[in-house]
Parts: C-alpha cells; sequence; structure tokens
C-alpha cells in the first residue's frame, strides 16, 4: 500500500514538473503572439520587449529571433536587427524570408562590410555548412549511420549479398564521413567559435585593451566578429578579413 | 484482238500522223495561247459534283479567271495544275485552271460561252451543256490499259533518273537529270515530275529541254528535266524512283468492224478520222538510284571553313578608298565558281580592329555570291582594309582551299571638325529598350507563427535519448558477430556441438525419469536412468553411447572429474546394474535416491566446465 502511495506521489510530482514547464512555453508562446501584434500596430519598441521577454524564459526558435531582428530593424538599431537575423539563422538557415531581410540589412552597413579573402572552393563548402543547421547534420549523420549499421549487420549475416552489400556501403561510409566533417564544421561554428555583432554605431578597434591605444580599424554597426579572446572589459576580436583588434565589451554582443 | 495489233498497225499510224498534223494546225499545241474549257462528265445528280477545267495552252503563266456566276451551279476554285504535251516529237505546256461546280436545281444548263481577258487578250470557250439530274448518274466505266498493251508501253515510253554521280560529299552540288524517253507515241497532260529525296535537298527544275536521242537503235523523243540536288545526311542513300504523271492519247475502239477495209488499211480509216480518240492515264516510274554521300575529312580543314562546297573564286574590292574617320566603306566580296552557293558564308576579314562592322547584305545570282559589308573606320591611324579569306572544300580535287584577297590600301583623314566620332545606325528594326524597372527595397514582413520553440542551447547531439539510441546499432553488430561466430563453431565444432546438446538432452530426459518413479515401474526407470546417464557421457565426453558402462568411471578420471562426482557415478551404474538384473524389490524410495543421485552427479559435471 505505501509503495502505491509513493508511486502516486512520483507521478504527480512528474505532471507537476511538466505543467510547469508547458506553463513557460505556452507563455513564451503568447509573448510571441503579443509580440506580433504590437509590431502590426507599429509599435516597435513593445514587440521588442514581448519578444525579448518570451526569449528570456529560456525558449528561442527561428521566427522568435526574425521577429525581433525586424522590430529592431524597424527602430533602426541595425547591429541589434543583424544580431538577431543571425541567431535566427542557426535555427532555420533555409529560409528565405530570413535571408533576404539579413541581405539588406547588411547592405546598410556604413561603409560596407569587409571581404572575406576566401578560397572559390572555401566559400562553397561554408555555403553547404551555412545551408543546415546543426540538428540537421546531427540528425542527417545519425541517419546515415544506421543505414551503414544495417548494411553491416546483413553483411555479417547474409553470405550471398555480401558483394553487393560491400559495394554499397563504400559510397554509405563515403557519404557518412562527409556528413560527420560538415556536422563538426557546423558545431566549430555554432558552439566553439564565438561570433558576436557590433551593436553601437562605431566601434574602435585598438591595439591594446585600452583607451588610449592607437585605433587600427573602425567597425561599422552590424558588422560581425569573432571574439578571440576577452580581457576585463575588452574583447578581442577578430574581422572577417583576418584583422584583428581590441574593442570594449560593450560594443559588440555575442550570438 | 484488234486493241492487240493496236501498236503494230500500219493503217492507224498512218491515219494518227494525219490527224496529229491537223490538231496542230487546229488549235491546241499551236504556240499562240489557246483556251479550252471543259468538264470531267456532262450529266450529273443533284448532290454531286462536276470539275470544270480551264486550260490555257501555249502557255503557264496565266492567272486563275475570276468566274461570274453560273446559272444553276455553285463554283469553288480547286488550284492550278501545270503540265507539259509532247506530241509528234512537239512539245508544249498548259496551265489548268480547275473548279467544281455543285449543282443547285434541277435541269439542263448551260456552262459559257466563258470569255475572259488576260493582258489584252480576250479568250473565250465554247459552251458547255450539262444535264441536272435527281437520281443517280450511272458512272461512266473508268478506261484502263489492257496488260498486254501495258508491257509494250514499258519500252516505248519510260522515265530515267540520272544524277551526274553516284558518290558525292555531303552539300556537293549534283546535277540530277529525269529523262521521259518517248517512243511514236502521242502524250499529254504531262506533269513535272516528283521524286524520292530523303536526306537529299532538290532545287527548283529548269524549264525543260526537248531533243531525240537513239537508244539501242531506237529512236525516242526525249524530255529532260533538269535539277540540282545535294546531299544532307552522310552515309548510304537512295534516291529515286522518280514519278511522273501524263495522259496517253489512242484511238477509241471502233464500233463495227469493217472488214474491206482492214484488209487493206488495218482499220477502219474513216472511224479513225471521224470517231473519238480515248486519254488514258500514265503513272510512269524510274528505277531506285543507290547513292553514296562521303563526309568531309577532318584533315587540313581550315578553321574558317564554314561548310563551302565546290571551286569557287574570290574578288574584293572596296569603295570609296578615301573616307573621313566614320565614313561607310562598301566592302564588296563576291564568291564565283561552280558548286552549292547555299553553302558559301561571308568570308572572313582577318581583322575587325579599328572598324565598325556592320551586317553584310547578300545577293545571290547564277554562279555568284556577292556580300557587301558596310566598314566605318573609327580612327585615322588605318591604312588598309584587312586581308579576306575563303575557304572551301574542293569535291574534285577532295580537298581544302582557301583563297585571299587584299589588303587594299585606303586613305582615312580625320573629320574637319574635332567633333566626336559619331556613327550612324543603319536602319535597323531593333527592340524598344526594356526600361530599367526600380523596384523597392525592404524587410520582409515578421513571421506569424513561432515555429518550435525548444530550450536555449538544446541540441540533439546533446539529447541522453538519442544518444543511448545511437548505441544500438553497435550491440546489434557485437550480437550479430557473435551469433555468426557460434554458428560457425557449431557447423565445424562437433565435440562443442554435441556438448551443448547434452545439457539440453539432459534436463528432458531427466524430467521424463522423474515421471518414472511417480508411475511405479522400477525396470523403465532404471532404464531410462542408464540411458539418460549414457547419452549425457557420450555427447559431453564425446564417447560412443552405446559402449558407456560402470567402466567409462575409469575412463574419466582423466578427464578431470572430481572423485567424488566419479563415486556417485559408479554408485548410479551399480543401482542400476542392480536392479536391472538382481531383480530384487525396488522401493520408490529407492528409485527417488538413485534419481537425486543422477541429478547430482549432471550438476557438478555441468557446473565443473570439463
Amino acid at each position: 500500500m505505501r509503495i502505491k502511495l509513493s508511486f502516486l506521489f512520483l507521478g504527480l510530482m512528474l505532471i507537476f514538473i511538466k505543467s510547469a514547464d508547458c506553463g513557460g512555453l505556452s507563455q513564451a508562446r503568447s509573448l510571441f503572439y503579443q509580440g506580433n501584434t504590437h509590431y502590426s500596430e507599429e509599435k516597435f519598441q513593445q514587440a521588442i520587449v514581448d519578444y525579448e521577454k518570451a526569449l528570456s524564459l529560456g525558449y528561442e526558435s527561428g521566427p522568435v529571433y526574425y521577429n525581433l531582428g525586424n522590430a529592431y530593424f524597424k527602430q533602426g538599431k541595425l547591429g541589434k536587427a543583424i544580431l538577431n537575423y543571425l541567431r535566427a539563422q542557426r535555427l532555420m538557415p533555409q529560409d528565405a524570408d530570413l535571408k533576404s531581410n539579413l541581405d539588406y540589412a547588411r547592405s546598410l552597413i556604413k561603409g560596407g562590410i569587409a571581404a572575406a579573402k576566401e578560397k572559390r572552393l572555401t566559400r562553397i563548402f561554408f555555403r553547404v555548412v551555412d545551408s543546415f543547421s546543426l540538428d540537421t547534420f546531427t540528425l542527417l549523420s545519425s541517419i546515415l549511420y544506421f543505414i551503414l549499421s544495417a548494411l553491416v549487420i546483413s553483411f555479417i549475416l547474409v553470405k550471398n549479398l555480401r558483394k553487393i552489400l560491400a559495394y554499397i556501403s563504400v559510397p554509405m561510409s563515403v557519404l557518412l564521413l562527409i556528413c560527420i566533417f560538415l556536422f563538426f564544421a557546423q558545431f566549430y561554428k555554432t558552439v566553439i567559435q564565438q561570433e558576436a555583432v557590433v551593436t553601437v554605431e562605431a566601434a574602435d578597434a585598438k591595439f591594446e585593451p585600452f583607451e588610449a591605444a592607437t585605433t587600427f580599424f573602425t567597425l561599422n554597426e552590424g558588422e560581425n566578429v569573432f571574439i578571440v579572446t576577452s580581457r576585463k572589459d575588452w574583447v578581442k576580436i577578430a574581422r572577417i578579413d583576418g584583422k584583428q583588434g581590441w574593442v570594449r565589451t560593450k560594443d559588440i554582443e555575442p550570438l | 484482238m484488234a486493241k492487240n495489233k493496236f501498236f503494230k498497225n500500219f493503217g492507224f499510224w498512218f491515219v494518227f500522223l494525219i490527224f496529229e498534223f491537223w490538231i496542230l494546225n487546229l488549235s491546241c499545241f499551236a504556240r499562240e495561247i489557246n483556251f479550252e474549257a471543259k468538264v470531267d462528265r456532262k450529266k450529273v445528280s443533284l448532290g454531286g459534283s462536276i470539275q470544270l477545267n480551264l486550260t490555257f495552252y501555249g502557255t503557264q503563266g496565266i492567272p486563275a479567271p475570276e468566274l461570274t456566276e453560273i446559272d444553276g451551279f455553285q463554283c469553288h476554285y480547286l488550284g492550278p495544275s501545270t503540265m507539259m504535251s509532247i506530241v509528234n516529237g512537239q512539245v508544249s505546256s498548259s496551265i489548268t485552271h480547275m473548279y467544281r461546280l455543285i449543282p443547285l436545281k434541277v435541269g439542263i444548263f448551260k456552262v459559257g460561252p466563258l470569255s475572259f481577258e488576260y493582258k489584252a487578250d480576250t479568250y473565250t470557250s465554247k459552251a458547255i451543256t450539262i444535264e441536272v439530274i435527281e437520281g443517280p448518274v450511272a458512272e461512266k466505266q473508268r478506261v484502263q490499259i489492257p496488260d498486254t498493251s501495258q508491257e509494250e508501253l514499258k519500252d516505248r515510253v519510260f522515265l530515267v533518273i540520272e544524277p551526274e554521280k553516284r558518290k558525292a560529299y555531303l552539300n556537293e552540288l549534283i546535277p540530277l537529270t529525269i529523262k521521259l524517253y518517248v517512243n511514236r507515241l502521242a502524250i499529254r497532260d504531262i506533269q513535272y515530275p516528283e521524286f524520292e529525296h530523303t536526306g537529299f535537298s532538290i532545287g527548283e527544275f529548269d524549264k525543260p529541254r526537248q531533243y531525240k536521242e537513239v537508244l539501242g537503235g531506237i529512236l525516242y523523243d526525249v524530255i529532260e528535266f533538269k535539277t540540282s540536288i545535294f546531299a544532307t545526311r552522310a552515309g548510304e542513300s537512295i534516291l529515286g524512283p522518280a514519278r511522273l504523271k501524263c495522259n496517253l492519247i489512242v484511238r477509241k475502239q471502233r464500233r463495227r468492224p469493217s472488214p474491206f477495209f482492214d484488209d487493206f488499211f488495218g482499220e477502219d480509216i474513216f472511224d479513225d478520222f471521224f470517231g473519238r480518240y480515248e486519254v488514258y492515264p500514265l503513272n510512269l516510274s524510274s528505277a531506285k538510284i543507290p547513292f553514296t554521300v562521303l563526309a568531309l575529312p577532318d584533315e587540313g580543314k581550315p578553321e574558317d571553313f564554314s561548310g563551302a562546297l565546290g571551286d569557287f573564286s574570290l574578288s574584293l574590292d572596296a569603295e570609296p578608298k578615301e573616307v573621313k574617320v566614320g565614313d561607310p566603306i562598301t566592302l564588296k566580296m563576291a564568291i564565283t565558281g561552280e558548286g552549292n552557293f547555299n553553302t558559301v558564308t561571308i568570308p572572313k576579314l582577318e581583322s575587325q580592329q579599328g572598324f565598325k562592322v556592320y551586317e553584310p547584305q547578300v545577293k545571290q545570282e547564277k554562279g555568284v555570291k556577292i556580300f557587301e559589308q558596310i566598314l566605318m573606320p573609327r580612327t585615322a591611324t588605318i591604312k588598309e582594309i584587312p586581308q579576306v579569306s575563303f575557304s572551301f572544300f574542293n569535291p574534285e580535287r577532295e580537298m581544302y582551299q582557301t583563297v585571299t584577297k587584299g589588303p587594299i590600301p585606303i586613305k582615312v583623314a580625320k573629320p574637319e571638325r574635332e567633333e566626336k566620332l559619331k556613327i550612324v545606325e543603319l536602319p535597323q528594326v531593333t527592340a524598344k529598350p526594356f526600361k530599367k524597372e526600380v523596384l523597392g527595397r525592404d524587410i520582409i514582413y515578421i513571421k506569424d507563427s513561432p515555429g518550435k520553440l525548444k530550450p536555449k542551447g538544446r541540441f540533439l547531439y546533446k539529447n541522453k535519448l538519442f544518444i543511448s539510441i545511437q548505441a544500438l546499432p553497435l550491440l546489434v553488430i557485437i550480437s550479430a558477430l557473435v551469433f555468426q561466430k557460434r554458428k560457425q563453431r557449431l557447423e565445424t565444432d562437433i565435440r562443442y556441438a554435441r556438448r551443448l546438446r547434452a545439457s539440453r538432452k539432459v534436463k528432458k530426459n531427466l524430467a521424463r525419469v522423474r515421471q518414472l518413479i511417480d508411475s511405479g515401474e522400477p525396470d523403465k526407470f532404471f532404464d531410462a536412468v542408464f540411458k539418460t546417464m549414457q547419452e549425457y557421457l557420450g555427447d559431453k565426453f564425446q564417447l560412443p553411447s552405446g559402449s558407456i558402462t560402470a567402466d567409462v568411471v575409469e575412463q574419466l578420471r582423466f578427464e578431470n572429474v572430481g572423485e567424488e562426482t566419479l563415486s556417485k557415478l559408479r554408485d548410479c551404474f551399480d543401482n542400476c546394474d542392480m536392479a536391472r538384473y538382481a531383480q530384487s524389490d525396488i522401493t520408490s524410495k529407492q528409485m527417488l535416491k538413485t534419481f537425486n543421485l543422477l541429478k547430482d552427479i549432471i550438476n557438478e559435471l555441468e557446473r565443473s566446465r570439463i
């Protein structure tokens, strides 16, 4: 009897935890719709508050970042807009609207964007990597791994089909390796590499991390940089063209 | 019989020649234009139709006359048909405009006399009477030449197709002749020949030529149709057969034979003069000609070769030779010679630097193709019009040839005033330039749905369930490997297979033995115990089951079986032997003891992993 009661208690606890969890999710969802309403009424600042609140609940999705980016854009905050578009891109890399908005926002960056010195093959490679999210690469690799495992099992058990199975397994293995490689590339971009966007109108990148240091180059609002290292209030960043400098932490916001 | 003699009869030919001479002087083969209106039948039923042919002899250039309303008929123009006739070696051409007359009511109607004016001449036909009846009209039997006569005809009227050669290069112009041979026959309404020409492009026929030719000792009147062809695909082809439609004029068979004149002239001379002549349609067909079309060789092909075939020469001229910057110069390039002018394209100017070059104008006449190109010098530094080259394949020499002409020296003066170079475009129909549309640009509107909201930083690769699932295929692979290995061992290692079998079998046997205790049959019980031990030990220690007795205990000592187990084994065998051979009263207690003994032995042996 005591055991039964314990199970009942545990079950109720689980339901409670689950419902608490769902509560956050539904709140985030309702804040999103509220933000949309404000946006449609051209109350962009209120829309920003709603979207930011939704995100502060610990949930995220491509459309939330996309809409937040739009709201910032309408408020004239190009850096914040690009930052949120880039965040959205990680979750929905193939969205055409997002791509269009990001391109347009980037085209408005004062002084343009420093061009990366990339070779054609590298550009193609990064285009492939950027086309899919980390989860997509994870799932694709997993599917290929399951298929290959099924082939290996068949290879062990069915002697007659070994030749055909071997022929199929080779391209499947190559595909799996490519997919795993792309997964790690995206993993590096998403998890390891720290990308940030300049959120102030102009940020001076200095040779050394203090105010009096000489300015090496100036970053414009909306430019994205990679964080190399940080020191107190200063962050060492690398621009797309490879140039590095120290900027104030408050001038940039990581993705 | 009379028809069989038709062509051999001297009397007939005598009368026929006189008749032809008479006709010739009368109308239809005269040099001046004659006009004749004919209908295909004079009696027609309501709902049917008749064909009205308006034929102009001696010309092929008269347009279709416009027919005014014909009483009782509705009239539709069907089209023209040009024909030729050869009678007595005389050739004449004609054009027939055909009309369909559809009767509108019953009665007897007169068509004509029809009268037309053309180039100040008036042509008038005789009136034709047509009867329109309500019921059906008895169909006139179609005239056909008997087979026997047709055989004879083959030698006297036939068609020959003759290309100048039977092997030629792709696009090479080949003269082709189609000849109609006629030997002492009256043929009229000769249409232009047609022939099968798959894989060939054909030109128009020249005006037919007429002459006489002796072939196999027989004099023929020949009508020669000439054209030129060129092959459009390489390989083996068939040319022909050529086909030609015409009408043969023969005398109608007489109605009443006259023995007197038959004897003297062969046939009734009066019937020839005053009887009617029948027209037999002939469809002549020539033999097929096999033809080989050679592809152009790749060897020695000049870079600027663009497919021209023949033997050509190039002449070059430029006018004027003294110009100012921006003034046009006409460069005239004339290609003359023999060959397929369809394949001749504009000769190549060595360099166009310093000139604005316009599209050339092309004129083609017989044996010459002229390209006139407007060049406009852009600077005063130009001293000459560069060299012009033209490459072609000469099928006679079987090689590529290139002819070059120029350069032509010219004087280009600076423009009088230093005004900007103004180049006058040639009037050309150009599309109205598309005005570039200015499109607005802004961000695209927000998303309506939040999509799949997920906790921040949660990735699939971090999901524990997902990671655990990834281990599954590995486990299955390991299991498959173990299974396969065991299967292989079972197939190859008999000792291992027997030992495995022993463990499985003994469990079943023990259950059976246990049942025998309750049944109270000691004989069967001890037999079963003995057999169980035999089978188990046989399988376990690779011994022949039948030979296992109490003596096996000594043997098993070497298999590392424990002394206690051996002692139990010996006891068990002894119990069995006693029960089977001593036949004393055996209680179920004794049986249970033996059973337990057996169970202990088996358990110990299973545990010992021998």
